[in-house]
C-alpha cells in the first residue's frame, strides 16, 4: 500500500518472448544495458531476467524470458515464460523472431495476438535470412497480421533504435484470425462470463475452450460455480462438433492462415546454401567425421585449459607471483604484528592469504578463466547441440537422450548452473537422473582444470585411468538410475542452431561476467573454508578428525593424513579439495597412485555447497539428501576399490 | 476410398505399436491429396511401412514415414500420427506440419531433419510417425 508498491504497479512493462535461440537476450542487453548470458544454442536462458530502461521518457521494466515454441508449455523453462505472460500485467509484448523461420514465428505471433496486448514483432537475424536469399515484405506482413513489424540485426545493433522508438506507442493487434463459425459463436457465448483481466476476453475464451489448465484454475478462482458450469457446457457442446480436440482444430486453422500469409510476403531466391559454415556444421554431426571433430575439440580444450592454463599459467602465478613475490611480502609484512595468532591466521599454514587467497586466485582462477574463454567460444559456435547428436546413442544407454548432453556439458562449466539448466528437460525422471549425475561425476571447470593440471604432470596413463573410472561410474550409475527411478523419458526433439563465428565482444563480456560470478560465489567459500580449517587446527579438531578418518584415508586409500583436510574442504567446494591435493602432490606427499585415487574420490564427491542448495531448491530436500547419501559413500568406495586394484597389480604411472 | 486407406494406416499402426487409436492429423489443402470424402486417392499412391525400403524409393509417388527416407531425400509432410499428448503441438510449433517440405539430413548417429530453415534432431519413434509423400532427391 505504500507509495513504492503503487509506483511499481504503475511502471510499464516490456516482455521479450519468442522461439528459443532467436536473440532475446541480445535485445535485452541492448534495451537495458544489462548483460545476461548469450550463447548459440536453445535453452541458454532458463530463468527470467528483469531490467530497467527508459523509452520515450517513460520508465519501463524489461523482462527477458526463456524461449517458447508455442502456448502449451512442455518443459519447465517454457512454462516459466508462458505463466509470466498470463500472470503479469504487461504493457508491451515484443516477440523476437528468427527471420529465417517465419512459419514458426507466425505460429507464435497468432497466439500472442489473441491475448490482445500491445505487440511488436522484432524480426531478428535479418542478415542470415538475406544471406539465404529469403526476402520478406515487412510492411505487407505487418498489415496482414495487424502488428508492428521491425526488422533487426541485434548483434549489429541494427533496428534497435527503431524498436525503442516504437515501444511507447505500441498498439494492440488491429486484427485477429477468424475461426470456424461454431468456434466464433462459442467464443461469443463464453465472453460475458469472463472476469476483468489484462488479457482480452477473446484470448481468455480461446484458452478456456482449448482446455488450458492455467486458465481453468484462474476462472475457478474468479467466477461462481454456476457460471463455471455454464462455461463447461459451452465447451463440451463445442467439443461434440469435432472429431479432433478443439486445440487441433484451432491449430489447423492457424496453420492455414499462416500459409496464406507466407505465400504473400515471402519470396525466396534459391541459393546454393552450402556455405562453409553449413558444411562444417553438417560434418560436426556426421557419423564418421563427427568423431574426429569431437576428438579435436576435446584435445584443444585439454591443451588450452589443462596444459596451458593449469600448467604454465598456474605455475607462473602460483610459484612465481604468489610463491616468490606476494606471499613472502605478506609474510614479512605481517611478521611485525604483535599477536602470533593473528599472524598465523593471515599467513600461517592455514592462513587467509597463504592458503585461502592463494588457492582461489593463484590455482583456481587461471584455470577457470581459461576454461570460461574456451567454453564461451564453444557455446557461441553452436557446436554443443551437435555434440548432443554424436553422443545421443551413448546417452540412451543411461536412459537419457542427447538433449541431456546440454546440462551435462554445462556442468563442466559449473554444476550449480547446470542443475538449473535441467529445466529444459521435459520429464521429471530425466531431471532427477541428470541432477544426480552432475553432482556425482561431472567435474566443474575449476576442479577439472586443477585435476587435469595435476594429472598432466604425471602421465597420459594416469589421465586415462582417472577418466575411465569417472566415466565408468557415470554410465553405471546412469544405467542403474534409469532402471530404478520411475517415470517416462522425454522425447528427443532438439533444434540444431546454425554454426556461427563467435563474436569476440560477446566472448569477452561473457568470460568477464563469469569470472566476476566466480569471484563473488567461490572466493568467499575458499575464505570460509580456510577460516574453518584454521579454527579446527587451533582447537585440535583437525588432528582429531584426521585420526577418526585415518582408517579410511590412510588405511584403505593409502593417502597421507593431511588428505583428510582436502576432503573436508571438498565438502565446501570440490575444486578446493582438488587444490588441496595439488599442493600435497607438490610437497611430495602423494605418490602417483595416491594422486589418481584421491582425484577420483574428489571428482565423485558432492560438487559444492552452492550446488547442494540448488539441488535442494530444484529437486526438493528429500531427493537431494538421498542423492548425497548415495554419492558420498560411493565416492569413497570407488576410491578404495581403485586403490586396491592399482596397488595389487602395481600399475606404473 | 480415402477413409478405408486411413483405416488401413491406423490398423497397421495399432498392430505395430500396440497403442490406442492414434489421432490422425491430415493434410487438407494440398492439391492432389484432398480429405473430402468424395475424392478418391490419386492413382498409384501406395502405402509403405518401415523396412520396405526398395519400393519406397521407386519413382512413383508413395507414402512413407520419415524413417523410410534415405539421408539427403526430400518429401512433403502428409500427416502425423503422434503417439503422445503434446507431441503434435510440439512438432507444429517447429514447423513440421502437413504441407511443409521436410529434408532428411542424416539418420546416424541421430536422425536430423531440416524444415524451412531449422535443423531438428528427432527420436526415431517420432520420425516414424511423420508420414510424407516421397519426392526423392
Amino acid at each position: 500500500m505504500s507509495e513504492q508498491t503503487r509506483e511499481k504497479t504503475k511502471e510499464k512493462r516490456v516482455i521479450l518472448v519468442g522461439n528459443p535461440n532467436v536473440g532475446k537476450s541480445v535485445i535485452f542487453k541492448q534495451l537495458t544495458g544489462q548483460y545476461v548470458t548469450v550463447s548459440n544454442y536453445p535453452g541458454t536462458t532458463v530463468e527470467v531476467a528483469w531490467g530497467k530502461s527508459r523509452f520515450g521518457g517513460e520508465k519501463f521494466q524489461v523482462i527477458d524470458t526463456p524461449g517458447i515454441n508455442s502456448f502449451s508449455p512442455l518443459s519447465e523453462d517454457e512454462k516459466v515464460a508462458r505463466d509470466l505472460l498470463l500472470k503479469e500485467n504487461h504493457s508491451v509484448i515484443i516477440q523476437v523472431a528468427d527471420a529465417k523461420n517465419l512459419r514458426r514465428t507466425l505460429w507464435l505471433t497468432l497466439q500472442l495476438a489473441e491475448l490482445g496486448l500491445p505487440l511488436i514483432l522484432a524480426l531478428n537475424i535479418m542478415d542470415e535470412a538475406q544471406a539465404q536469399g529469403i526476402e520478406i515484405e515487412v510492411e505487407k506482413l505487418s498489415q496482414l497480421i495487424g502488428v508492428e513489424v521491425i526488422p533487426t540485426i541485434a548483434t549489429q545493433k541494427k533496428g534497435i533504435s527503431t524498436l525503442t522508438e516504437k515501444i511507447p506507442y505500441s498498439q494492440k493487434p488491429s486484427s485477429h484470425l477468424k475461426y470456424d463459425s461454431r468456434i466464433e459463436s462459442a467464443i461469443e457465448q463464453t465472453v460475458p462470463f469472463l472476469p476483468e483481466n489484462h488479457i482480452s476476453p477473446r484470448g481468455m475464451a480461446l484458452l478456456w475452450l482449448v482446455g488450458d489448465e492455467k486458465m481453468g484454475t484462474f476462472l475457478e478462482e474468479q467466477i461462481s460455480p454456476p457460471e463455471l458450469n455454464k462455461l463447461e457446457a459451452i465447451r463440451s457442446q463445442l467439443k461434440e462438433h469435432y472429431l479432433e480436440p478443439i486445440s487441433r482444430v484451432l491449430s489447423q486453422e492457424r496453420m492455414a492462415q499462416i500459409e496464406k500469409i507466407l505465400s504473400q510476403v515471402v519470396s525466396k531466391k534459391e541459393k546454393p546454401e552450402s556455405s562453409n559454415a553449413a558444411r562444417l556444421g553438417r560434418m560436426a554431426m556426421h557419423p564418421v567425421w563427427g568423431v574426429p571433430i569431437l576428438g579435436l575439440v576435446l584435445y584443444i580444450v585439454y591443451q588450452v585449459v589443462g596444459v596451458f592454463g593449469a600448467g604454465t599459467v598456474v605455475d607462473l602465478v602460483e610459484n612465481g607471483l604468489f610463491g616468490k613475490i606476494l606471499n613472502p611480502f605478506f609474510i614479512k609484512l605481517f611478521s611485525y604484528l604483535p599477536i602470533p595468532l593473528v599472524v598465523d591466521f593471515l599467513v600461517g599454514e592455514y592462513g587467509l592469504i597463504t592458503m585461502g587467497v592463494t588457492y582461489a586466485l593463484a590455482i583456481v582462477l587461471p584455470v577457470v578463466g581459461f576454461f570460461f574463454i574456451v567454453f564461451g567460444i564453444l557455446e557461441d559456435t553452436g557446436y554443443l547441440p551437435r555434440l548432443a547428436i554424436i553422443v545421443d546413442k551413448i546417452f540412451r544407454l543411461m536412459g537419457l537422450n542427447g538433449k541431456a548432453v546440454l546440462p551435462m556439458v554445462l556442468g563442466l562449466g559449473c554444476d550449480t548452473m547446470a542443475t538449473l539448466t535441467t529445466r529444459i528437460l521435459e520429464s521429471k525422471k530425466d531431471r532427477i537422473i541428470v541432477t544426480l549425475l552432475l553432482a556425482l561425476a561431472v567435474p566443474c571447470s575449476a576442479q577439472l582444470g586443477v585435476t587435469l593440471g595435476l594429472l598432466a604432470s604425471l602421465s597420459a596413463q594416469a589421465t586415462l585411468i582417472w577418466l575411465g573410472a569417472v566415466l565408468g561410474i557415470l554410465f553405471l550409475v546412469g544405467f542403474l538410475a534409469s532402471r530404478i527411478i520411475p517415470g517416462r523419458k522425454s522425447d528427443f526433439i532438439l533444434e540444431i542452431p546454425p554454426l556461427r563465428v563467435p563474436r569476440l565482444s560477446n566472448i569477452i563480456i561473457k568470460t568477464a561476467a563469469r569470472i566476476e560470478w566466480y569471484l563473488k560465489e567461490a572466493a568467499p567459500i575458499f575464505i570460509f573454508g580456510t577460516v574453518l580449517l584454521f579454527i579446527l587446527d587451533k582447537v585440535g579438531g583437525l588432528s582429531l578428525l584426521e585420526k577418526i578418518a585415518s582408517p579410511l584415508v590412510v588405511g584403505l586409500l593409502n593417502l597421507p593424513q593431511e588428505a583428510t583436510q582436502a576432503f573436508l574442504v571438498g565438502f565446501l567446494r570440490r575444486d578446493y579439495g582438488a587444490a588441496g591435493f595439488f599442493v600435497l602432490s607438490q610437497q611430495g606427499k602423494l605418490d602417483p597412485i595416491g594422486v589418481v585415487v584421491s582425484l577420483v574420490v574428489i571428482t565423485l564427491f558432492i560438487p559444492c555447497i552452492a550446488n547442494l542448495f540448488v539441488m535442494i531448491k530444484e529437486r526438493g530436500v528429500k531427493t537431494a539428501l538421498a542423492m548425497v547419501a548415495v554419492i558420498v559413500p560411493l565416492a569413497f568406495l570407488v576410491g578404495v576399490a581403485l586403490n586396491f586394484v592399482l596397488r595389487y597389480w602395481q600399475v606404473a604411472l | 476410398m480415402t477413409a478405408s486407406l486411413l483405416n488401413r494406416i491406423v490398423k497397421i499402426l495399432v498392430a505395430r505399436k500396440d497403442k490406442p487409436l492414434p489421432e490422425v492429423l491430415e493434410y487438407r489443402e494440398s492439391a492432389g491429396f484432398n480429405n473430402s470424402q468424395t475424392e478418391s486417392f490419386p492413382e498409384g499412391l501406395k502405402l509403405h511401412q518401415n523396412g520396405n525400403k526398395e519400393s519406397a524409393h521407386k519413382k512413383e509417388p508413395v507414402i512413407c514415414s520419415v524413417l523410410d527416407m534415405r539421408a539427403g531425400e526430400k518429401g512433403r509432410v502428409l500427416f502425423i500420427t503422434p503417439h503422445q499428448n503434446g507431441r503434435l503441438e510440439r512438432l507444429t510449433a517447429l514447423g513440421i506440419v502437413p504441407g511443409n517440405a521436410i529434408y532428411l539430413l542424416q539418420k546416424q548417429p541421430s536422425l536430423v531433419v531440416r524444415v524451412d530453415h531449422t535443423e531438428i534432431a528427432l527420436d526415431r519413434e517420432i520420425a516414424g510417425g511423420i508420414f510424407i509423400r516421397n519426392k526423392g532427391e
